[in-house]
């Protein structure tokens, strides 16, 4: 007698689509939406929905948005300008911490800067010594040599540190929180770096505020497109080539769950270069190549990842690519839109490198040409 | 006559930050320029009123601006700025102070049609403009808490971490609560096509 497989819940399902699922539920989730067409049509439907709710299109024109700039600049410009710190690369933390410290009063308790000063001064020195140590630590030094993924222990040592190197809540402009609650929510945001063993639950940890920032690329004024289901690939992909598969897909949300600074680092140079991708997609580019690689690059366009407008272009058409791969010979309206939308900027944000907006161009009206649209 | 404002378009967004903290406030408007279009559509679609998310959108900025020394440079600028508008509008939302909704047949509030017209503009595909304003009718129907977290994520794209930020949720009610939302609006469509038997 066969047992009825249990569906994820909603949450999971959903989450899993979002690229929101912690690591250990996602193999879960995964498998069942391989082996399960309810579920995928599920999550294909709620695509196709919110793929209709951003193509809604604007009920006010470029006019109105002129008007809007000149109306905020004005206020900007009327309002007392604020005092500027001097840019500084430093923990937002700290600086919040030492504005609290002046605030407090620090002349009237100069013995305080004197010892933070002397304790700085003492961690570097332990931290030089340490250092020093484990250089001349012969089994380290083979790590580094032979390390295949040396940019990405790299960036997960930047994460770490990043875990102090919050963004401040946008809402903390006009109410602050805490140093402490800061302090709280930096442990966190490195939790998920060592330990991302707990799924989410409603008494679950506050999130990580790091994660809270690295959402969405500095492509700002696009019409995003929600990540799209991987139930077509998946249900493509042969049981045998799972646990390989396995691998690529549980790192993107490994990826997703890591702090902002991992987005700063050549995201993209490192994606390419774990499926042996070209900066640019081309013609000869295997199809298999471009859809394993695309949840990946999909995390580096909702995160941010890919840092520079050029990259930002060419995950772009890699997302194209895989789209149209997976929409197959007769894509639907929310497929078309999709596809047209990341070539459309594709070719604005690589609009300062021809390669890029040529193929673009080319890609697009091979595309439009195919089903029968004008280009 | 005035100078010519300095062509910014081709900066990146760090090196905006980078210029407004070093003084110069005109390069915010690059900022703005960039940011204004899903900032508004955000604000609108918590609000549910053109003035309102007009209202909402200037006050965001503005705020944005006065808060750029907080801003950390290595992050996406856009998501930063549009939680200060998603609370911004949620803000509104609680005072009570919002103007009455707006139906998809008021028109713009630039005079423009209304989005029911311009969905069914007739040189567009009819399927999908239909499928359009379906689905929008569907998200109308939705309750408050519904369609404020379906627009944070699907309008704002915004993370769970960040949704859960701006609506001072764990994360787990952000899961779960987002759950509800899209099913509610599947159900939704679901009546919306009985309806048109």
């Amino acid at each position: 007698m066969s047992v009825e497989p249990l569906h994820p819940v909603p949450e999971e399902l959903f989450a899993y689509r979002d690229g929101e699922l912690p690591a250990e539920r996602r193999a879960f989730v995964e498998t069942h939406v391989m082996a399960c067409r309810v579920c995928r049509e599920q999550m294909d439907e709620m695509s196709k929905l919110e793929a209709s709710l951003r193509a809604q299109p604007d009920t006010v024109g470029d006019a109105y948005y002129d008007r809007m700039q000149a109306q905020v600049m004005a206020k900007i410009h009327a309002a007392a300008p604020p005092s500027r710190a001097p840019i500084r690369e430093v923990p937002l933390e700290r600086r919040s911490d030492d504005r609290e410290e002046r605030r407090r009063g620090a002349p009237k308790l100069p013995w305080i800067a004197v010892g933070s000063a002397v304790s700085a001064m003492a961690a570097v020195v332990v931290v030089v010594v340490l250092l020093v140590r484990q250089s001349s630590m012969p089994q380290v030094a083979v790590l580094e040599r032979s390390a295949p993924d040396a940019g990405r222990r790299n960036a997960v040592t930047d994460t770490s540190e990043a875990g102090g190197q919050l963004a401040p809540s946008p809402s903390e402009a006009p109410m602050a929180p805490g140093a402490d609650a800061r302090a709280k929510e930096r442990q966190l945001a490195e939790a998920p770096q060592t330990k991302q063993q707990t799924p989410p639950t409603d008494q679950g940890a506050l999130a990580p505020r790091a994660e809270a920032k690295k959402d969405k690329a500095n492509e700002v004024g696009d019409e995003k497109l929600a990540s799209r289901p991987e139930s077509d690939l998946m249900a493509q992909r042969s049981v045998a080539g799972l646990s390989k598969d396995e691998a690529v897909q549980q790192a993107a949300p490994q990826a997703s769950m890591a702090p902002p600074a991992a987005a700063a680092g050549n995201r993209y140079e490192s994606a390419l270069s774990r499926f042996g991708l070209p900066p640019l997609w081309g013609p000869g580019v295997s199809d298999d190549l471009v859809l394993r690689a695309e949840p990946v690059f999909r995390n580096l366009y909702r995160t941010g990842g890919a840092t520079t407008p050029l990259d930002s272009a060419r995950v772009r058409l890699y997302l194209a690519e895989a789209e149209r791969l997976r929409a197959g010979a007769a894509p639907d309206s929310a497929a078309i839109d999709e596809i047209e939308h990341h070539y459309q900027r594709a070719i604005r944000l690589g609009r300062d490198d021809p390669a890029t907006v040529s193929t673009a161009a080319q890609r697009l009206r091979d595309f439009l040409s195919e089903i029968g649209a004008t280009p | 006559m005035t100078p010519a404002r300095p062509d910014r378009t081709g900066l990146t967004d760090e090196e905006l930050v980078r210029l407004v903290r070093g003084g110069e406030t005109d390069a915010f408007a690059e900022v703005v320029r960039r940011v204004q279009r899903p900032a508004y559509r955000l604000a609108l679609r918590i609000t549910r009123h053109a003035e309102d998310a007009d209202d909402v959108v200037q006050e965001s900025l503005v705020k944005a601006y006065q808060a750029l020394d907080r801003f950390q440079l290595g992050r996406a600028l856009s998501p930063w700025i549009l939680t200060i508008v998603a609370r911004t509008a949620l803000s509104l939302l609680r005072q009570g102070k919002r103007r009455a909704a707006m139906s998809l047949d008021d028109p713009g509030p630039d005079g423009r049609a209304s989005l029911a017209e311009r969905s069914a503009d007739p040189t567009a595909d009819p399927v999908l403009w239909e499928r359009r304003l379906d689905v929008e009718r569907a998200f109308s129907r939705l309750s408050e808490e519904h369609r404020v977290i379906l627009a944070l994520r699907v309008e704002g794209d915004l993370s769970y971490a960040s949704i859960a930020e701006t609506l001072d949720v764990p994360l787990g009610t952000v899961m779960s609560r987002l759950a509800r939302a899209r099913e509610a609006l599947a159900e939704q469509m679901a009546q919306t096509k009985k309806d048109e038997r």
